[in-house]
Formats: structure tokens, C-alpha cells, sequence
């Protein structure tokens, strides 16, 4: 659906946005995640169109972002960060308007009209001036505005940010759901959000991306995932070395705990599970067990060790 | 085609659906009926060669009204949609930028137009009510009001291209000002410096007034003339006309009609 070759984009001597490359498939629901000032919103003004880019291309549903601009938006949804939508039209007029410009009219842009705000849930606005309306609506209205064409990508830029809690899960649950007709690239920078609507996942930092893989496969192959905790009762240096000496672990440390338990710290490589040979050893040696575990690293954790500055 | 007039409603509501677009023309309405009144006083007090029309176009405060009318009309146009960024919208959605820039344009210019409703009412009002004779023709005031309308149609877009230099919408309308005056200004340079500087023709054909004066009273005139059977050569004639002076026989003072009053009026 997208397809992203070396897109740069400088800002006079600043370079936001750094030869990235990447590719979305059909369906898949991506998150773009960075830091502020990563250069997620500058890739997504670059991908709608809305700026030029310096050198590279790009190509959305095969037409060329640039030479085919018109091809292109005709085809995406945009929401914008902020959502800047007209403040003194009511929320009817506003969809007919925006409807209109994609090219939808009579009969067809009436049922797509109500269709969105069913299901954006702005059946009880319709009516009201957009400037009356809260940070929680406006968000929906402008959902539905990038949604009344039926587009093949949903590109959305912070759809959560600045609302409370309960509009943050009503917005995330609208997008799994439109994750099921829809390709959908949304920026954040909320990442429980991305774990819990995404299925792909794209880190930017300082205009380069850092890594683009599914959550799961981020978390699997971090640095603190290869951590386990074992709580053993045994003589304590015979159990370390005999730890020690299993072909995966990189690093044993030991701590004493009361009546000769002992509790050690093992760094194993990633992409791997050193559990149960290291409950095969207890059970060899007879060596009573209370806690085997494995430390479960969290997308945050992720996210901060490819973001950080050191 | 469609896309283009989805805008150019959507601008001409927000000129008309808010109490903006009533204000400007309940205001130029008022002044141009203050200029209208002044000229006639002028008229009554001593006798002018030229006609109503071109008395009311060449007045001091009809330009201090009229250059002032284009910030107004256009400052909000880009620097809005900047400000509040719905601009971002407007360029991703599959519009073609001549479309949005032609729209806003068309929509301002079109409420130019309407704004000068009231003073052709103010002009024709002039015959109905009275019963002396229009101290103008139909011709010089069509000339005059092509003359309005090309010059609006400048400056609107002269107002237009400050709106989309910033997106403040005062900054904008200063800019506007700033380029109007200059325009403005520079018809005053002969004046200045007498008409004797090698570049005087090109300060005449700049100055805003200058062109409007010429155009409006020998455009319209030549082609009355050409019309004429007897006019062999229009183009000279058209020149000498100007150069010479009126040849239309001068109007005399008016004598400004009261209203006729109603015997129970002053019952009351």
C-alpha cells in the first residue's frame, strides 16, 4: 500500500526527515512512533502531499506521491495532528463540504454522511456549530471527514492526543475497527496505545528509523528480555557455575537470601528460553524451586532504549 | 468545475452567513451615501463642468473608502485557514490549487460587486426623486463602474496575495494597506514634482486614479462618439475632446429639491 524509498526532507540546514525507507502492506495497521520532533509528522505531510519532499519517492496504491498528488489524495484519509477543521460550520455541513471536495455527491454523499457518523458516533451533533463541540468530538469529526470517502489508507496523526482516558478508548476501539476494512498508519506517541491497536510498528528517531517489526517481535528481541529470575534452595557457587556453564547464558549473579535460598539473576541471548534447562538442573540436583521467571520487557522499554540520546 | 464551486459557496457563505458581510455593506452603503451627499452640496454651492459621476469618483474620501474596503474583504482569506491550519486539510484533499485560489478570489470579488448595489441605487435615486434632469449620463456612470469593477478586481487580488504571505489576519490586512497606498501614492508624484520629469507618463499610467479618470470619461465617451454618423476619425476626436475640455454643454448648478411635504406631516 506504501512503498517508501530514501524520502529526505530538510528544513534550510536542518534534515528532519533522514533517507527513510519503509513498506506497509494492505491491512495492516502500523504505528509510527518517535519522539517529538522525530520527523513523524513531516513524513506524514510528505506522504499526503501537503509538502514536497527534498530527494526520494514514494509511491501510495502505486501512484507516485509527488507526480501524482491528485491520484494519490484521492485515495487517502488524513487527519491531521490537532484537527483544524472549520469552527463555524455545524457538523453536517462540514461533512458535506469535505464530501464534496472528494467528490461524492446526491444520494451517495448522503448514506456515506450518515454512515461515518454512525460510525464516528456524531448522530446527536450533527446539528451543533463545531466550535461548540469538545476536544473528544472534534477528534471524531475529523475522523469522519478523512473516513467519508472510503479511503485505502487511513493516515492519522496523534488521533489520541489531548483527550481524557475514556475518549482515548473510544477513539482506540473506532480504529480496531476500521482496521478491519482499512490500511491505517497512525503517529503516536502513546505507546500502550500502539501495543494494543497495532500489528506492525515503525520507531523513528532523529529523521532515520530505528526499527520497524511487529510489537511483539520489538520486545522479543530486546536487551532486558533475555532476563530470568530463579529463586533456588542449593549451595550457592556449585549452582552459579553450573549455570554458568549452559551454552545460551552470558552472565550469572548470585544474591544470598535467608536458609541457604539463593537467588540468581541470568542474562540469557535473545530469541531464547533458558528456563527449563535451568529447571532440569534443579530437578537433577534435587534443589527445591519457589520462583522461575522470565522478565517480559514492555514496548516502552523498548522504545526508550532505541530512543535514547547516549 | 464541481470542486471549484463547492468553494466558491462555501467562501461566499462565509462572507454572508456572519455578520461580517452585512457590516462592510451597511458601511460602504453609508459611505458612499455620505460622499454622494458631500458632492451634491459641492454641486449646489458652485457650478462644476464635470458630471455627478465623475465628481463622486474623484472625491478625497471615495478613495480613503475605497482602498480601505480590499484589506477588509480579503485579509482573512489565506492567513485563516493557515492560522487555524485547516489550510493542511484544504491541500490533502484532491483539489487542484487553482481551484481554492480562484475561488477565494471570485468569492471576495463577488462581494465587491454586491457592495456597489447601493450606490448605483444612491445614482438612479437621484432622477427619480428629483425632477431635474441627472447631472450625469447612463454611459459615464457604466464607464465609471467598469472602471470600479477592473480596479476592484486588481486590488482584490493585490489583497489576496497579502492574505497568503502570513497567516495573521492583521499583519495581512497591513500589508494589503501598504501595497494600496503605495499604488495610491505614486498617481500623486506629478503632482509633486509637476508633470515636467521624464517619468511623469509613466506615474499617470500607474496611479490608479489617473487611469480611472481617463478610462471612465473617454471610453465610455468615444464610443457615444464613434457611434455618431458624423464622426469621421473617433480616435482623434476623442483626444481633443479631453485635451480641449468638455465639449458636453456644462451643467448648471442644481437646485436642490426639497421633499415635497405633506399637508398632515406637519399635523403631527
Amino acid at each position: 500500500m506504501i512503498e517508501i524509498a530514501n524520502l529526505s526532507k530538510q528544513y534550510g540546514r536542518h534534515t528532519a526527515v533522514d533517507k527513510i525507507s519503509f513498506e506497509v502492506t494492505k491491512g495492516d495497521i502500523v504505528g509510527f512512533l518517535g519522539p517529538n520532533g522525530a520527523g513523524k509528522t513531516t513524513t506524514l505531510r510528505m506522504l499526503t502531499g501537503f509538502l514536497p519532499p527534498t530527494s526520494g519517492a514514494g509511491r501510495i496504491a502505486g501512484k507516485d506521491i509527488f507526480r501524482e498528488s491528485l491520484e494519490v489524495r484521492k485515495r487517502i484519509g488524513y487527519m491531521p495532528e490537532n484537527v483544524p477543521l472549520y469552527t463555524d460550520m455545524r457538523v453536517r455541513e462540514y461533512l458535506r463540504f469535505r464530501g464534496g471536495l472528494r467528490g461524492l455527491a446526491g444520494k451517495k454523499l448522503k448514506n456515506r454522511m450518515s454512515e461515518v457518523m454512525e460510525t464516528c458516533g456524531l448522530t446527536d451533533v450533527r446539528r451543533k456549530m463545531i466550535k461548540t463541540l469538545s476536544k473528544g468530538y472534534r477528534q471524531r469529526v475529523g475522523l469522519a471527514d478523512a473516513l467519508i470517502h472510503e479511503p485505502d489508507l487511513l493516515i492519522l496523526d496523534e488521533p489520541t492526543n489531548g483527550l481524557d482516558p475514556n475518549q482515548i478508548r473510544a477513539i482506540r476501539n473506532l480504529i480496531q475497527n476500521l482496521g478491519k476494512k482499512h490500511t491505517i498508519l497512525l503517529s503516536t506517541h502513546i505507546l500502550s496505545e500502539v501495543e494494543m491497536t497495532c500489528n506492525k510498528v515503525i520507531i523513528i528517531d532523529q529523521g532515520k528509523i530505528k526499527a520497524s517489526d511487529t510489537p511483539e517481535n520489538l520486545v522479543n528481541s530486546m536487551r532486558q528480555a533475555g532476563r530470568i529470575t530463579a529463586e533456588l534452595q542449593c549451595p550457592g557457587p556449585e549452582a552459579e557455575n553450573l549455570i554458568s556453564s549452559l551454552s545460551e547464558v552470558k552472565k550469572v549473579t548470585r544474591e544470598a537470601l535467608e536458609e541457604n535460598w539463593h537467588r540468581f539473576t541470568v542474562f540469557v541471548a535473545p530469541h531464547t528460553d533458558t528456563r527449563l534447562k535451568i529447571g532440569n538442573l534443579a530437578s537433577e540436583h534435587k534443589w527445591p524451586i519457589r520462583s522461575l521467571d522470565r522478565r517480559i520487557g514492555t514496548l516502552e522499554e523498548v522504545f526508550v532504549e532505541l530512543t535514547r540520546k547516549d | 468545475m464541481r470542486t471549484f464551486r463547492i468553494l466558491f459557496l462555501k467562501e461566499l457563505k462565509s462572507y454572508f452567513l456572519s455578520p461580517f458581510g452585512w457590516l462592510i455593506l451597511a458601511f460602504s452603503a453609508l459611505m458612499q451615501g455620505i460622499i454622494l451627499s458631500l458632492v451634491l452640496k459641492g454641486f449646489k454651492d458652485s457650478p462644476r463642468s464635470e458630471s455627478l459621476v465623475h465628481q463622486f469618483f474623484q472625491d478625497t474620501f471615495f478613495w480613503f473608502f475605497f482602498l480601505f474596503l480590499f484589506p477588509v474583504l480579503t485579509m482573512r482569506l489565506f492567513s485563516e485557514e493557515k492560522r487555524s491550519g485547516t489550510l493542511e486539510g484544504l491541500l490533502t484533499a484532491p483539489v487542484k490549487i487553482w481551484h481554492i485560489v480562484l475561488s477565494k478570489f471570485s468569492a471576495a470579488y463577488l462581494c465587491f460587486l454586491i457592495l456597489w448595489i447601493p450606490s448605483i441605487i444612491h445614482f438612479k435615486l437621484f432622477t427619480i426623486l428629483t425632477d431635474v434632469p441627472a447631472p450625469f449620463t447612463n454611459y459615464e456612470l457604466i464607464g465609471a463602474l467598469i472602471g470600479v469593477f477592473l480596479i476592484g478586481s486588481l486590488f482584490t487580488s493585490i489583497g489576496c496575495l497579502a492574505s497568503s504571505l502570513t497567516s495573521s489576519q492583521i499583519i495581512a490586512g497591513l500589508i494589503c494597506v501598504a501595497f494600496l497606498l503605495i499604488h495610491f501614492l505614486l498617481g500623486f508624484v506629478t503632482t509633486f514634482f509637476g508633470s515636467q520629469i521624464p517619468a511623469a507618463p509613466l506615474f499617470d499610467f500607474i496611479s490608479p486614479q489617473s487611469s480611472f479618470r481617463v478610462g471612465s470619461s473617454t471610453l465610455v465617451r468615444s464610443f457615444i462618439i464613434s457611434q455618431r454618423p458624423d464622426s469621421s476619425s473617433s480616435l482623434l476626436t476623442i483626444f481633443s475632446t479631453t485635451d480641449a475640455g468638455n465639449p458636453e454643454p456644462c451643467l448648471t448648478p442644481l437646485q436642490i429639491t426639497k421633499w415635497p411635504r405633506h399637508q398632515n406631516q406637519s399635523n403631527v
